[in-house]
């Protein structure tokens, strides 16, 4: 007896052990087991010709993968299209679409706990999933795009439906949860995700207050002015705008009713500055093929798996090809067989604070139009692991959720979200659309369909047409119209209309004969309406104009290279006016050197290249140098000028008061003074950072971040280190570290057809296991595209057709 | 016999059930069979771990061990033999312990009394 209550005490003791998770390591059990852990996901690599059974298609559907493994899905029908669509994705990213499901819709702390809140929070407060709801309610109006994401959600499920346990994705099993069934919604909450990343509610509108508090309106005229000095606007200079311009709202007069000072909460996402992307397209008399090629390149966070999904979508009456976003029906980026497109986002102000007077604690009513309004409330749950819920009530007013509740203790008013994510809209129709579309009225049908993040669509076409249009839903703004926190009580703050879709900015065949897009200002000075105070800088907008316009005969490899591209026409523009002030007298070793690399640098930012890290140090010290006036004295957020703006003051303004320190009362700096002082710090600190100046330590290819890290980038065994390709965030291939080209296609039109290039850093499949997983990353990091396999039909021989996975109905 | 039993059991009920279920077989044969606590653990032990090995090993062998790799490097470079070892003990312990309960629980309830010709075989 007491052998056997031993020996079963030490195999429950053992049971435990092995059962339980000890963070971060998972559960060993389950864990370490070669029937359901990690070892069985070692054996997900379908390359075989195989067939599945499934309930929801209508008829048989043939998915062809290449050696990539892009599948190239033909059915008989768009219901059996999209439902294939949504089988493939999920059977190789079923854990990126869970995981970015969860953190858009404010549910993170259900999987990994207490140090999510403030992230599900901050989802929870801005309404993602409110946006979602109402999105999808307005979607369904729509019979065929409703019947094209039910059909992608079911295709989803029917993957999940057959799924053991054992097969979960290995990420599931580290972090100890399990996939969840798929929505329609979901695809609509992806939308809104992106509106998050793209068009974020953190805009600067309070940190602009404060600033005008501070300084008053006539020094923010002249340091934060609504259109930049260097400018290369996507709208080529001079066109003219052939509409008649609705009238604007007048603007209300003075800002006082928001003495209270105001934040933006410190734990909101940063706002990326500079996230971009590139794309243009030039027309037949610039190209070797005599028809448009075009190309793209969206910047966005670099992850593994990586954000895009190669597919090819084809049924008798269309046929698509191109990346999707796992989560969503239909091609996003890509082409089909007479056009092409691509989108690079479009910096509008679409997201304004405003300050609510609640009438009291209980947040039920608010001021407004000289009435007690009421206000709703929804509740939002948010479940935590190990720990009990937390219910945060969000009050909404008819500006939007308060997504930043003050209480009463609290003297500063709360404020309220007005943000486009919360205008319903039907993105995916703007993509059926296009990947169906044949001409320039195709595309441009689609496009009127389309809300938000508001993208510059590159459009070329098999007839020799390119265009470009700044498309998406802007709201009809005064000038300056939400640079700064709006007064919430006053109907004359509130967005009072949209601008017409017809007087977008566009462009269609340019005399130039290119049109291009680098998330810089959409126009000059000239479009009648009020877009965004500020817009990226246009340095690589500037480098990709001066490329094309100097363009002829070009080829595929032509736009390859420019891609590729990594020359800085800020340092051109600016660097020899700044190494004008170096008296190399005073200088020592270090700075001697890096002052002679400098004088004959090529403004290069090769992985070789020191020059390219001590300019980019150096431009990184100059603000805090020049705007040390601004230096925030509380917590309060505050915005430094545009870059642009001091690069007009050095080079156009040396006389400036701003140049002047205010720690040295005594002294009078001047411009030059400025320059020397932040120059020998840079050399100093890069010195400290690095060590001695030499050709290896000082290599821009060691200085600057060359990781690919996974969606949860603490499992660092599932990320790439090392990857090595030059770069900055100003010259067109904007890679950086962690941010950079997500994808770089190339699309020669035909009248035959399509010849198509493509490359995104990563690998189709999401299996750290696969060999496909990231075995594009190096060819990407060599500046490498690989020939897309566009098959015109089901029957088309193609050598780099690996298998074929036949599904047919259950 | 027993251990070959054990083997096949064991494979087929784990493909079906959870992890834990490693413990089901090693219990049940050994509690019908068992013939002494040490005899019950070796069996259960080595049955499971010869399993799990060829298991995880086979795994590692059809996909070029990518993901071995990779985890190898989650567990502190540990490498392929570390993991395979460590898999290898974590189920072949938690077996031969329950093993080993079985045939204990099948004594505490209903005890085999020996014969006096496996008595005089047992002590030879």
């Amino acid at each position: 007896m007491k052998k056997a209550v031993l020996s079963v005490a030490l195999t429950a003791g053992l049971l435990w052990a092995l059962g339980t998770s000890f963070r971060p390591i998972p559960a060993l059990g389950a864990f370490l087991s070669p029937f359901s852990g990690f070892w069985s996901n070692e054996r997900r690599i379908q390359l075989l010709d195989s067939e599945v059974h499934l309930p929801g298609v209508q008829g048989d559907v043939f998915v062809r993968y290449d050696d990539n493994r892009v599948p190239h899905i033909f059915a008989t029908n768009d219901h059996d299209l999209y439902y294939a669509q949504g089988y493939v994705t999920a059977r190789d990213r079923l854990f990126q679409m869970d995981l970015t499901i969860r953190s858009a819709s404010g549910r993170l702390s259900e999987i990994v706990g207490e140090q999510a809140l403030p992230l599900d929070l901050y989802k929870r407060r801005t309404g993602s999933m409110k946006a979602a709801e109402d999105s999808w309610r307005f979607v369904q109006q729509d019979e065929k795009i409703r019947s094209v994401m039910e059909a992608y959600s079911d295709g989803i499920n029917a993957y999940l439906k057959n799924l053991r346990p054992a097969d979960y994705p290995v990420e599931y099993k580290m972090l100890g949860f399990e996939p969840e069934a798929w929505t329609p919604e979901k695809s609509m909450l992806l939308m809104v995700e992106m509106t998050h990343t793209l068009a974020s509610p953190k805009d600067g509108d309070a940190a602009m207050t404060n600033l005008l508090q501070k300084f008053g309106i006539e020094v923010l005229k002249d340091l934060y002015p609504d259109y930049a000095d260097r400018e290369s606007p996507i709208i080529p200079k001079g066109t003219r705008w052939n509409f008649r311009r609705k009238a604007i709202p007048r603007q209300p007069k003075g800002y006082d009713e928001l003495t209270a000072a105001v934040a933006e909460p410190t734990d909101w996402p940063q706002r990326v500055e500079g996230i971009g992307s590139n794309n243009w397209a030039i027309s037949g008399k610039k190209s070797a093929t005599g028809l448009p090629i075009l190309a793209g390149d969206p910047h966005l966070g670099l992850t593994l798996p990586s954000i895009w999904y190669q597919v090819q979508l084809a049924t008798p009456e269309s046929n698509a090809y191109g990346v999707s976003l796992p989560g969503a029906p239909c091609v996003i980026i890509g082409f089909n067989h007479d056009v092409a497109w691509s989108v690079t986002n479009v910096a509008a102000d679409v997201s304004d604070l405003y300050a609510i007077r609640f009438k009291d604690a209980s947040r039920q009513e608010y001021w407004y139009n000289e009435l007690w309004n009421k206000t709703t409330f929804r509740a939002e749950e948010i479940k935590i692991k190990g720990k009990p819920s937390v219910i945060d009530t969000v009050a909404y007013t008819h500006h939007g959720p308060v997504a930043l509740p003050r209480y009463p203790e609290d003297k500063k008013p709360s404020l309220a979200l007005k943000w486009i994510a919360h205008e319903p809209g039907n993105p995916i129709k703007t993509f059926y659309m296009l990947n169906r579309s044949r001409n320039y009225d195709d595309y441009v049908r689609s496009l009127s369909h389309y809300v938000g993040p508001a993208q510059n669509f590159v459009f070329a076409s098999n007839q020799d047409d390119i265009a470009i249009w700044v498309n998406g839903k802007f709201p009809l703004k005064w000038d300056e119209q939400g640079k700064y926190l709006l007064d919430g009580t006053k109907p004359e703050y509130d967005w009072q209309g949209w601008i017409p879709h017809e007087q977008n900015p566009h462009v269609k065949n340019p005399s130039r004969g290119f049109v291009s897009s680098a998330n810089q200002s959409p126009t000059d000075q000239s479009y009648p309406y009020y877009l965004h105070w500020r817009f990226a800088p246009a340095n690589r907008a500037i480098r990709i104009n001066e490329r094309l316009e100097a363009m002829e005969r070009a080829t595929p490899d032509s736009m390859r290279a420019l891609q590729n591209d990594t020359y800085n026409v800020l340092a051109r523009d600016l660097l020899p006016t700044l190494l004008e002030d170096i008296d190399f007298g005073d200088l020592n070793a270090n700075q001697y050197s890096a002052y002679t690399a400098l004088k004959q640098w090529d403004y290069e930012y090769t992985l070789a290249s020191v020059e390219a890290t001590i300019f980019e140090k150096w431009i990184d010290n100059l603000p805090f140098f020049v705007w040390d006036e601004f230096k925030s004295d509380s917590k309060k957020p505050i915005q430094l000028p545009q870059d642009d703006q001091l690069w007009h003051l050095i080079l156009k303004k040396p006389e400036s008061k701003w140049f002047d320190l205010k720690a040295t009362p005594e002294v009078k700096e001047t411009k030059s003074d400025i320059v020397r002082l932040s120059f020998r710090a840079t050399i100093d600190s890069l010195h400290r950072q690095y060590g001695t100046y030499s050709s290896k330590n000082w290599a821009w290819g060691n200085v600057k971040g060359s990781t690919i890290a996974h969606l949860i980038p603490p499992l660092k065994a599932f990320g790439r280190t090392g990857v090595k390709a030059g770069g900055g965030a100003d010259v067109p291939n904007a890679y950086r570290g962690k941010w950079g080209p997500s994808w770089r296609m190339v699309v020669a039109l035909g009248k035959e057809g399509p010849t198509a290039y493509g490359i995104y850093p990563g690998g189709q499949s999401g299996n750290p296991g696969s060999p496909y997983y990231d075995n594009m990353v190096n060819a990407w990091s060599r500046g490498e595209l690989k020939e897309l396999v566009y098959l015109k039909s089901l029957e088309e021989n193609n050598g780099k057709v690996l298998s074929t996975l036949k599904i047919t109905k259950e | 016999m027993q251990f070959i039993l054990m083997i096949l059991l064991s494979a087929m009920v784990q493909y079906f059930l959870p992890w834990w279920s490693v413990m089901i077989i090693p219990f049940a044969i050994s509690a019908w069979k068992g013939e002494s606590g040490g005899g019950a653990f070796w069996n259960g032990f080595l049955s499971t771990a010869l399993l799990w090995f060829c298991m995880a090993y086979y795994e590692h062998l059809r996909s070029g061990g990518i993901l071995t790799a990779r985890m190898s490097e989650t567990f502190q470079n540990i490498g392929t033999i570390g993991l395979l070892t460590l898999t290898t003990w974590s189920g072949a312990l938690l077996a031969g312990f329950a093993s080993m309960s079985g045939y204990y629980c099948r004594q505490a309830i209903l005890p085999k009394v020996k014969t006096d010709s496996e008595k005089a075989k047992d002590y030879w």
